[in-house]
């Protein structure tokens, strides 16, 4: 029996049909490996950097960080880009997936973009996007023809953008596909000129899910800003000391999406009082103390009020490797504040994640502390 | 192009079904499939100076088998208030279109189990190929595929499983 069991796995193994896979786009992972081999140079560097810093200066432990800290340190917020994600079951993916039509509305405060899929039976699915859109110059309405998508959008699953970016160099490499990581596909969207020469252009990509962190923390700066298929906001952000995003969207819900492409969402609608959400931990880092065994990683997610100053994730001293991001929540007052740790484990392998507390300034001048 | 890159980029050309179809039949999600030959395949372009050309199929298959063991170890969480939904999240049917129910019922193996079942009956490696891809003994290899096999012919057959069990009891 366990003969018959074999032989029948191991046909139905190469002879199933599998879904319809995307091929490996090679020159593409090419140029991720090669990204990949530099980044790892650059990581090298700085940890001796950072290895040269603790012995010159002796640190055993940080204190924690301030927003002002951050505020420092971090990148203006100038959004210039708009990412859509397309609905993905508004498409069968048989067919070419483009940009139909452009439209704005006289007094500007709609931009509204149809795409269209042309399928191979013939007929054609159509999905509008509309957004605010106030941070790009005004660009006038324009009929478009639909361009076909390079590799297709069989694989419905991974994300699919819309971006509308300046005409610039970069912009250039992303409608080209060449600066999409490694796993993206693009596609040339229709240019858009404004009276004044300055030329605008739409792009659709896909990438698979575990990219879309990528493409967030690679093409859009902090405090962009994505809005989905129903309008809804996200802020984004990093988890501090890695390349993971945390969202919060303007409903309440936020979450982050792991390097590793995994997918974490809470909802914080319903907490009214500031201070502490949570904790999520993940395991050991290995370019942090959590690599010791002992200590795990903490992610810590607080709400801090509107008007807060000098806001602080409290950990235990002897949590090393602190550190503290912040967003502001879309149509908000509040901040969704994200810092991270390395935790001494206790017996059983979890972290004491009772005793984070998040400290701030109101606008009179009164410290406070929350769990 | 430089030549180690046209090489591998023939190596990709090369690969790719293989390592798609192991990496689907692990994860059982074609999406998720995708995204692991690709990362599997970027650390096999920064190792490539390294990798034994004969042999570079087999590096990047245990680099798609240990990517995957390790999402599936990965993540305790905290509930912090509820969940909701992501931004856009997809959905699949695991092995929806294999049209084999052998395959489905693969989903039920633990993610060590079922990579010892992809290896040995897929990719035909021996045990002590499967134990150096595990980084398990060839002892863990042979007692995973026999407690794989014992959990699908359950699931296929569950009267006739309890049979050949309550005979090998007596």
């Amino acid at each position: 029996m366990s003969t018959d069991l074999e032989a029948r796995l191991t046909h139905a193994m190469h002879a199933a049909h599998a879904p319809d896979l995307l091929d490996v786009d090679a020159e593409a992972i090419v140029t991720g490996g090669r990204r990949a081999v530099r980044r790892r140079r650059t990581i090298l560097g700085s940890a001796c950097v950072a290895l040269l810093l603790a012995i010159g200066v002796g640190v055993t432990h940080w204190s924690p960080l301030s927003v002002e800290d951050h505020r420092s340190v971090a990148p203006a917020a100038t959004p210039h880009r708009q990412v859509v994600h397309v609905d993905p079951h508004a498409f069968d993916g048989s067919g070419q997936v483009g940009v139909e039509e452009w439209t704005i509305s006289p007094d500007e405060s709609l931009r509204r973009v149809t795409v269209t899929e042309e399928r191979s039976d013939g007929s054609r699915a159509k999905q509008v996007l509309t957004w605010d859109f106030d941070d790009v110059p005004t660009i006038p309405s324009t009929d478009a023809t639909v361009a076909p998508i390079r590799a297709g959008l069989r694989s419905l699953g991974a994300g699919t953008f819309l971006v509308v970016t300046p005409a610039d160099a970069s912009h250039a490499q992303l409608i080209t596909g060449a600066a999409v990581p490694p796993h993206g596909w693009a596609v040339a969207g229709p240019n858009l000129e404004r009276i004044d020469g300055t030329s605008y252009a739409v792009g659709l990509f896909q990438v698979p899910r575990s990219e879309m962190k990528a493409v967030a923390g690679f093409r859009m700066r902090l405090g962009d800003r994505v809005v989905d298929t129903r309008g809804t906001a996200y802020a984004t952000t990093r988890l501090p000391d890695s390349d993971d995003l945390v969202w919060a969207a303007a409903d309440g819900r936020f979450g982050i999406m792991t390097a590793e492409g995994s997918d974490s969402a809470w909802d914080a609608a319903g907490a009214d009082e500031p201070g502490i959400l949570g904790s999520f931990w993940s395991g050991p880092r290995p370019d942090m103390k959590a690599d010791i065994p002992g200590f795990t990683s903490v992610a810590t997610f607080g709400i801090a009020p509107h008007g807060a100053t000098d806001i602080q994730v409290l950990y235990p001293e002897n949590w090393p490797d602190q550190s503290m991001s912040y967003v502001t929540l879309p149509g908000r007052e509040e901040q969704l504040v994200v810092a991270r740790a390395s935790a001494p484990t206790k017996p059983g392998g979890s972290p004491d994640t009772g005793a984070i507390r998040l400290a701030w300034t109101d606008a009179r001048g009164k410290r406070h502390t929350a769990r | 192009m430089r030549r180690d890159d046209a090489e591998f980029t023939a190596f990709v050309e090369a690969s790719q079904a293989s390592l798609l179809r192991t990496a689907w039949l692990l994860t059982g999600n074609g999406a998720a499939a995708e995204e692991l030959v690709q990362a599997a395949l970027v650390k096999t372009y920064v190792a490539w100076p390294r990798v034994r050309r004969e042999s570079a199929t087999a590096y990047a298959r245990k680099i798609v088998v240990r990517l995957h063991l390790d999402s599936t170890r990965r993540g305790h969480r905290e509930p912090l208030t509820r969940t909701g939904s992501v931004p856009e999240r997809a959905s699949h049917d695991v092995y929806s279109e294999s049209g084999d129910e052998i395959l489905a019922l693969l989903q039920y193996l633990p993610p060590r189990q079922r990579a010892i079942v992809v290896l040995r009956y897929y990719a035909d490696a021996s045990e002590a190929d499967t134990a150096r891809t595990l980084g398990i003994t060839a002892g863990a290899v042979k007692s995973g595929a026999s407690r794989g096999l014992a959990t699908l012919r359950r699931l296929m057959d569950p009267a006739a499983a309890d049979a050949d069990a309550a005979r090998s009891l007596t």
